[in-house]
């Protein structure tokens, strides 16, 4: 049998607690200067005090483990996010600066977020996808009229106005060109649909 | 060989090991087909953890309990393993069964059977309590046995600890949301109105018993398909949204955009998305294809809310919409996909994972303050003063080195309500101490404050955080810290 400091390779945690709980009751009356019957003597209930102690000490370890269905990596391979001192320290100043701030109301920039999503999707997705991003638009956002690339073009440029605070000249150019070549892919998402779905 | 002697708490986190790998088989056999990899290695956890709980001395067989809303071991409810065990237990409840027994011996084959009679919805017929011993024979189920119940028995109602209402909350968000991850990796349409009305439901439970359900998500340790992650991320949003007094129907919104944030890792790989250690560069693309393919699976879904399409695409970007997929048009996530990534990132930095080591909750909050272009600071703030530096249930250490568990929130976010464990030192409090205290308040002339939070695995040190001014941290001017010292209430007059 090993001795309780040596773990055969694959002994599984809960295993190695209980042996060396054995192993500790076994010591106790072992280590002990008394003979056994003094031991006896002097408390009977000692053995089995020393014994409940040394249980809840393993119980506490074993309330604290890591949970079952997560199977870690060997210690040195785990990634522990590394927290300096002054981080916390500074934690609860932090929460001073927008004191009395009001919070984001949920529905803020939900519009201008689903046209870009539905955008992206006539650009990017498969084929199906198109197709529903091109509906949701066509409901959504009333471009029942599938050659109206104008009235979409514009649109997505407001979305983005919205988006960036400053743009120069170039950029304002650069991105009414992009959202021009977006337009086109939706619009024809949107043809596609108003072929199969004409309603 | 005789079983090694073992504590009471050894063999009861055996058996709590053993109902987690029943639930974690369950849903994979709903999920594949026999005979997949995927399917045989969660028989095998089965079988191992079967094995394991009789090498602990755990009476075989192994008999687990079946009441309305829980799994349990000889009366005792197992929380974790219920909290994704209602597919489980719906199937049991209908088939009538009150406890399954199992014995060590089974195999692989003999539990694949042994599902094919739980688990599909036309099979319910095949268990009649009549032939249930004839059936499992003819089947070659040796080491599985089926009790009956019996009508009107109270153990077919033995509650869990946290409350039935709790239980049943979770169960129907969790099951819904795995039902909805089969579903999307099928190419099925989603059960969107279900959905809602379980965030409905949830809701109505949060105004109940909030600390119930939110303690129940601490237990959640089952990640097939990130479900506990993206019901605990689910429960965060909707207690933070709450707290701005936000309507109904955004309530709704925001708990339904959150629970299906991550549905587009159905459509991962399972190799990739469950993949122990770090990601290579062609796994990693693979995976940051999620959100768009979330936005792709919610598109198809007709009565789904735009909130929840545009968090499934947008919650891994910050608020100036740097970040991941890069959208054909720049674009800035709405507030309610700003709130999903809140709670998205500190879910995954307090949570244990193959990989990495759970950060305590002010650690969490460090490290997403790093960097203020990460997330919507204002939602940060006001997640971080709802949820309290020191949240529920968090265990800390004093500085007079007694132990306590955080039970309430005040105004002064950095001082909750403490329940003590223990006395200075981790000794026994005497009878006439008051257990239940406001930090930072003097009691008999001393001001306890924390010095360390504890964790299972690890003790973080504070450093002082206090303030010149506390009073500049509460909610509103109205409400000043509590000042005035707490009563024991199970012992004041």
């Amino acid at each position: 049998m090993p001795s309780p400091q040596e773990r055969p390779p694959g002994e599984h945690f809960e295993e190695a607690i209980a042996r060396w709980h054995l192993h500790v009751q076994t010591e106790v009356k072992r280590s002990s200067s008394l003979p056994t019957a003094m031991f006896d003597a002097c408390d009977p209930n000692l053995e089995a005090r020393l014994a409940d102690a040394t249980e809840r000490i393993f119980g506490l370890l074993l309330d604290h483990r890591v949970p079952p269905a997560v199977a870690m990596l060997p210690e040195e391979q785990l990634h522990l996010e590394l927290v300096e001192e002054r981080e916390l320290r500074g934690l609860v100043q932090r929460l001073r600066a927008d004191h009395g701030t009001p919070p984001p109301t949920l529905d803020d920039g939900l519009r201008d977020e689903y046209l870009s999503v539905l955008a992206d999707l006539c650009c990017n997705g498969e084929p199906t996808t198109r197709r529903d991003a091109a509906r949701r638009l066509r409901r959504d956002f009333a471009l029942a009229d599938v050659d109206d690339l104008e009235h979409l073009t514009g649109a997505l440029t407001n979305a983005l106005r919205r988006c960036t605070t400053t743009a120069s000249a170039d950029e304002a150019e650069r991105i009414e060109r992009l959202c021009h070549d977006i337009a086109r892919a939706t619009t024809a998402a949107l043809a596609d649909v108003a072929a199969t779905d004409p309603a | 060989m005789t079983p090694p002697r073992t504590t009471p708490q050894v063999q009861r986190a055996a058996i709590e090991m053993f109902a987690h790998a029943l639930v974690a088989a369950t849903t994979i056999r709903q999920l594949h087909a026999t005979g997949t990899p995927w399917v045989d290695d969660a028989l095998q956890g089965l079988i191992r953890a079967l094995d394991d709980a009789a090498h602990a001395g755990v009476e075989m067989p192994l008999r687990l309990q079946i009441s309305d809303h829980c799994l349990c071991h000889d009366g005792v409810p197992l929380d974790g393993p219920s909290l994704q065990a209602g597919a489980l237990l719906q199937r049991c409840v209908e088939r009538e069964i009150a406890a399954l027994a199992f014995t060590p011996g089974l195999t692989i084959d003999e539990a694949n059977r042994c599902f094919d009679l739980l688990l599909p919805e036309h099979n319910k017929r095949a268990l009649t309590r009549r032939h249930r011993d004839q059936v499992l024979r003819a089947m070659g189920i040796r080491h599985v046995a089926i009790t009956s119940r019996i009508p009107g028995d109270p153990s077919n109602r033995t509650g869990s600890v946290h409350g039935r209402g709790a239980m049943q909350s979770y169960q129907a968000l969790a099951d819904c949301l795995q039902r909805n991850h089969v579903r999307a990796s099928h190419d099925q349409q989603l059960t969107v109105t279900e959905a809602n009305g379980i965030v409905e439901r949830t809701l109505v439970q949060l105004e109940k018993e909030p600390s119930s359900l939110l303690a129940l998500a601490a237990q959640d340790n089952i990640d097939r398909f990130t479900v506990g992650h993206s019901v605990r991320v689910a429960l965060l949003a909707l207690q933070v949204a709450r707290a701005t007094g936000a309507t109904h129907d955004q309530l709704v919104h925001v708990g339904t955009a959150a629970l299906l944030h991550d549905i587009g890792k159905s459509k991962i790989p399972e190799e990739v998305l469950f993949k122990q250690g770090r990601l290579d560069k062609a796994e990693w693309a693979c995976m940051a294809q999620h959100p768009r393919l979330g936005a792709q699976v919610l598109i198809e879904q007709p009565d789904l809310d735009a909130s929840a399409i545009g968090a499934a695409f947008c919650h891994h970007m910050g608020p100036d919409g740097r970040g991941y997929p890069t959208p054909a048009l720049p674009m800035r996530p709405s507030a309610t996909s700003r709130l999903v990534r809140v709670c998205d990132v500190f879910e995954a930095l307090t949570a244990v994972r193959p990989y990495k080591r759970a950060l305590t909750p002010c650690e969490a909050y460090a490290v997403m303050l790093r960097n203020e272009a990460d997330f919507d600071q204002r939602w940060l703030r006001r997640f971080i003063r709802t949820l309290g530096v020191f949240p529920q249930g968090t265990r800390l250490l004093l500085d007079d080195g007694a132990h306590a568990l955080v039970t309430e929130q005040t105004d002064c976010p950095h001082r909750p309500i403490v329940q003590l464990l223990s006395g200075p030192g981790g000794a026994e409090l005497p009878a006439s101490t008051p257990t239940r205290l406001a930090l930072g308040t003097a009691i008999d002339g001393v001001t306890r404050k924390v010095a360390a939070v504890t964790t299972h695995d690890r003790t973080v040190r504070l450093p002082e955080l206090e303030v010149e001014d506390p009073q500049v941290l509460t909610q509103s001017p109205q409400h000043a810290c509590v000042s005035l010292p707490i009563q024991d209430g199970a012992r004041s007059p």
